[in-house]
């Protein structure tokens, strides 16, 4: 009788030590919830390269390109040049002097970027990179 | 803290913090947009009070931003204008280059050549962390400091060495000043309250519950690797808009033929380092001079850089030291340490 009581309260301090275990937080949890944001050390460790290599993969919208021009020049050469390709303008973007391209289908990404780069204006050509949501790809 | 590791490490843990990139926060009137950026993860918290335009506009915003830093300054897109201006390509550079490079000029001037964004073959000459093989003898280091350097290069970004061509590197500012066009975007639109975390912190007005911004100051001690596990302090401003570096060295020096070396190279002598300061948080007005003249401190040590910040009325800092084996702290009279965690 004994035992079985034992093996019952064992049982529910074990139960209740797991549950306070797994519901109160870090020291770095509780440290976190101090503060609106870290710090952090910039510092370079033994053997690791300086800072801030890409975090992920890269990947790209397929067919899109982002076109930045010179704002004194204009973007009238580009437009054109874009029109005469077949490509169109899905976004034109505000605060940068750039705008973003859909290619025709079967056309040669790189082969286009070359093409673009030599328009007058155009200061650089680039595939549009996803900037994904915490590290995580956007939505397509 | 390994850079590299420490990212990856910000990123799981944020990760599991973060469920969206474009979520509400408790407070309704705040927002905040977050994803990946310079190899890590920003995010940006915001009032919307006053403010016409919706989230993913500013997302769509913020992110147009960091695509052209990106495009532009990033020595990891070998498309980047950097990129091909380092390969010796001719490229016109865009007015964010040509920006961020007359700042980093006169931050150069400024510090007496301590602060150096042209210095990079000499930092290559070292080896990051000191992995090369050999260490560079006294004639390659002597002879890397007659080619590059901002003294080699003119205000045009030419080389001024004949046979040399100019080898630039903004890490040590492009962080800092993204978070300023960032800021720069967000007051254009109404925004006053704000957060900027892109590696660097800009910081102005008051969080979700109304009190000025939080930002925990991480602790320069070996295996320090998860952020916010071993808090130094936590400094908390005014209202007032600034931004928020820290910048650092290990307590453990590296030990390479019975020789003491720092992680910092000096590149006004092109040697590493020898000095007790461990970590510099400085506080200024704009993330990217708090993000240079943090860099600027641990090259200089402890009493240049005290001495540094005590001079100039737009600069607060807190500077951790190794004091006898046991690590010491100063700060400014005006850095609002609000608290402060027990050592070891």
């Amino acid at each position: 009788m004994m035992t079985r009581h034992f093996s019952l309260f064992a049982s529910i301090a074990a139960a209740v030590f797991v549950a306070a275990a797994c519901s109160t937080p870090s020291r770095t949890e509780r440290q976190l919830e101090k503060v609106d944001a870290l710090a952090e050390l910039d510092i370079p460790s033994e053997g690791a390269a300086p800072p801030v290599k890409p975090a992920s993969v890269e990947e790209f919208f397929p067919g899109t390109l982002v076109i930045s021009y010179d704002p004194t020049v204009g973007k009238s050469d580009l437009l054109k040049a874009v029109k005469k390709f077949g490509a169109e303008v899905v976004y034109e973007y505000e605060f940068i002097n750039a705008i973003a391209v859909k290619l025709p289908e079967g056309s040669s990404v790189d082969a286009t970027i070359s093409r673009f780069e030599k328009v007058n204006g155009v200061i650089h050509v680039s595939k549009d990179r996803f900037l994904g949501p915490d590290g995580g790809p956007v939505p397509r | 803290m390994g850079r590299l590791t420490a990212k990856t490490l910000s990123m799981l843990l944020c990760a599991v913090f973060s469920a969206a990139a474009v979520s509400c926060m408790k407070d309704p009137g705040y927002a905040v947009v977050s994803g990946t950026a310079q190899g890590g993860l920003y995010s940006v918290k915001f009032s919307l009070d006053g403010v016409s335009r919706t989230v993913p506009e500013i997302r769509g915003a913020v992110d147009s931003i960091l695509h052209l830093v990106d495009t532009t300054l990033s020595g990891y897109n070998r498309k980047s204008q950097l990129s091909r201006f380092n390969a010796g390509e001719q490229v016109v550079p865009n007015d964010l280059f040509r920006d961020i490079f007359a700042l980093s000029r006169n931050l150069y001037y400024e510090t007496g050549g301590a602060f150096d964004v042209a210095a990079g073959p000499l930092f290559d000459a070292w080896g990051f962390g000191f992995t090369q093989d050999s260490l560079p003898d006294g004639h390659t280091v002597d002879s890397l400091l007659a080619c590059c350097g901002m003294d080699a290069v003119g205000e045009d970004m030419s080389s001024l060495v004949p046979g040399q061509r100019p080898v630039l590197n903004f890490n040590a500012v492009a962080q800092g000043y993204t978070c300023d066009m960032v800021r720069d975007y967000l007051h254009s639109i109404g925004v006053r309250n704000m957060l900027v975390d892109i590696g660097e912190i800009y910081c102005e007005g008051v969080n979700p519950k109304g009190e000025p911004w939080r930002i925990g100051v991480d602790r320069p001690v070996d295996g320090n690797n998860q952020p916010g596990a071993d808090l130094d302090g936590i400094w908390q401003g005014d209202g007032s808009g600034c931004g928020v570096v820290t910048s650092g060295n290990y307590r453990k020096f590296y030990i390479k033929d019975g020789k003491k070396y720092s992680h910092t190279i000096d590149p006004r002598t092109g040697y590493p380092v020898r000095h007790s300061l461990l970590s510099a948080t400085v506080i200024a007005p704009d993330a990217a001079l708090a993000d240079a003249y943090a860099t600027y401190c641990m090259v200089v040590g402890l009493e240049e850089a005290r001495s540094f910040i005590e001079l100039r009325d737009d600069l607060e800092g807190y500077l951790i030291y190794d004091d006898g084996g046991r690590m010491a702290e100063w700060a400014s009279a005006g850095f609002n340490l609000t608290e402060r965690q027990e050592r070891q």
